[in-house]
């Protein structure tokens, strides 16, 4: 694993943006910087894929954990009236994307260690799938990247289209300043329409709701089908929660509430406990004393890095801001990234349907927060 | 290999000049050629499996023509709806008659409310 200095296309901006890349820049500096490349070989890159499936199924076994213990669901922050609908669809196993992605430190040697997995509202999708990709092919066409996101999200669509009323299928965001929802969204209804369905757009202000309690669009469509870039602790925490829960079975939601299990942080304690001996986890915890006296201290639920805290022997060595600081937090054993002149990046590895499909580097400070920077990489030897 | 991107694109260009956006897209669909639709004593559209009575369907529904150019209406649309006037008819045409399109197999409600999602991400700015 090695960081490499590169020319950045001419133009790089203009090319990015008609991919679809429309915030490659953010407060003057890029954030999607070519500007350098990561290197890894074949070996390194199949070390990558096996602890993300590997993580996949300490996820399912933790999750069937929880059915049989939903006692331990307390600490997870979901409200106690939906708790019985998030296991009630665990059991129940309706179709589901099962996508997300895996984020770990790594240095390139030994086991790569889990941090998180995003796998609720995963950003970063288009940037793995499509614009590393073309910039592979435009620069290092004779060399091989770890990206099949794009094509297995489209056989996963494929598989699943039966199971979606009519082939249809709604998507929904939050329309952000940036445009980064509206866009990662569009994508996934490019991919979901290359797999045959039909797709229609609805702001997530604009949802409905019928005198059953069933969600409609715009047009007073039930919405039967939903993929949605919105995260499930705000659905539950907002009007329509209760309705939506109640309704479930109405709508078809993608990703599925169970998704509160394993988008949640409060699940690492959990798999330490399972597997303490497992090869990519980090010791964790609900105190200082079960991470060790280098550790991290996280939220249940946070985004991009806020509210975070390292503390090395009793000292904070580095802290992050952010609006999530009245949540549960949870404490993780410290894993030093490597520093690159400075730049520590976290390895974002995607799986879909439990498979390894691809890596998206992000690169920042200790702490990966939305300043950090998407780099792409490439496989040589 | 090139990654085949459409909507993307598409939208990409179109961002390049707006400060915000709205997916809303027009959702009428049109026959474009005779088209049937199954309908209930009511008027209202059902799916088409009531009007084929063969063994084991539920039955209860009849078969009504669009004619080419028709709005086609979606699940429970009532085809007495002025919007079908001109174009509908109860005897089968001469020629050659499409089902509706899958697209318009979807039912209607009404909203009694809007604006019950969104509110988190006005607090907590951007998602994953």
């Amino acid at each position: 694993m090695e960081r490499r200095k590169i020319r950045p296309r001419e133009g790089w901006q203009r090319i990015v943006e008609e991919q679809g890349l429309v915030w490659h820049t953010q407060a003057g500096k890029p954030y999607w910087d070519e500007s350098a490349a990561y290197v890894f070989t074949l070996k390194q890159i199949e070390t990558l894929e096996a602890a993300a499936e590997r993580c996949h199924e300490l996820f399912l076994k933790a999750g069937d954990h929880l059915a049989k213990r939903p006692e331990k669901l307390a600490r997870f922050g979901i409200p106690d009236w939906a708790i019985d609908a998030v296991m009630a669809e665990w059991k129940r196993d309706r179709p589901a994307l099962d996508y997300g992605r895996f984020d770990f430190g790594w240095n390139g040697t030994g086991e790569p260690k889990l941090f998180e997995y995003n796998c609720d509202t995963p950003t970063s999708m288009l940037e793995c799938g499509v614009v590393q990709w073309q910039w592979k092919e435009e620069v290092f066409p004779a060399l091989d990247q770890f990206t099949s996101l794009h094509d297995r999200l489209i056989d996963r669509w494929r598989y699943m289209a039966r199971d979606l009323p009519g082939r249809r299928l709604w998507v929904t965001h939050h329309a952000d300043d940036l445009h980064e929802d509206t866009v990662t969204t569009t994508y996934m209804r490019d991919l979901a329409e290359q797999a045959g369905l039909e797709t229609r757009g609805i702001l997530i202000e604009r949802i409905g709701i019928d005198a059953e309690g069933r969600i409609v669009d715009e047009e007073d469509y039930l919405i039967t089908a939903l993929f949605k870039l919105y995260p499930w602790e705000w659905i539950v925490a907002e009007d329509y929660g209760r309705d939506i829960v109640r309704r479930m079975d109405s709508c078809l939601w993608l990703e599925p509430i169970w998704k509160m299990l394993w988008s949640n942080k409060a699940i690492l304690p959990l798999l330490y406990e399972l597997e303490p001996r497992h090869p990519n986890l980090l010791p964790a915890g609900w105190d200082a004393a079960s991470a060790g006296p280098r550790h991290v201290v996280k939220p249940i639920l946070a985004r991009e890095g806020a509210n975070i805290s390292i503390v090395e022997d009793g000292r904070e060595t580095a802290r992050s801001e952010g609006p999530y600081g009245a949540f549960g937090q949870v404490y993780q054993g410290l894993y030093d990234l490597p520093s690159f002149g400075g730049a520590y990046p976290v390895l974002g590895v995607w799986t879909v349907g439990g498979e390894a499909a691809g890596l998206g580097i992000r690169e920042g400070g200790r702490i990966t927060g939305d300043e950090a920077r998407f780099v792409p990489h490439i496989i040589e030897g | 290999m090139e990654k085949k991107l459409t909507l993307t694109v598409t939208l990409a260009a179109a961002l390049a000049g707006l400060s915000g956006c709205s997916d809303s897209d027009d959702l009428e669909y049109r026959a474009a050629s005779n088209t049937r639709v199954c309908v209930d004593d009511w008027g209202q559209r059902i799916a088409d499996e009531y009007c084929e009575q063969r063994s084991g369907r539920v039955g209860g529904g009849s078969f009504v023509y669009l004619r080419s150019g028709s709005p086609i209406p979606y699940y429970y649309d009532n085809v007495r709806d002025k919007r079908y006037a001109s174009f509908i008819s109860r005897t089968p045409p001469v020629g050659f008659v499409d089902a509706a399109p899958a697209a318009t197999n979807m039912s209607r409600s009404s909203a009694i409310s809007r604006g019950g999602l969104g509110s988190s991400a006005r607090s907590f700015g951007r998602g994953g």
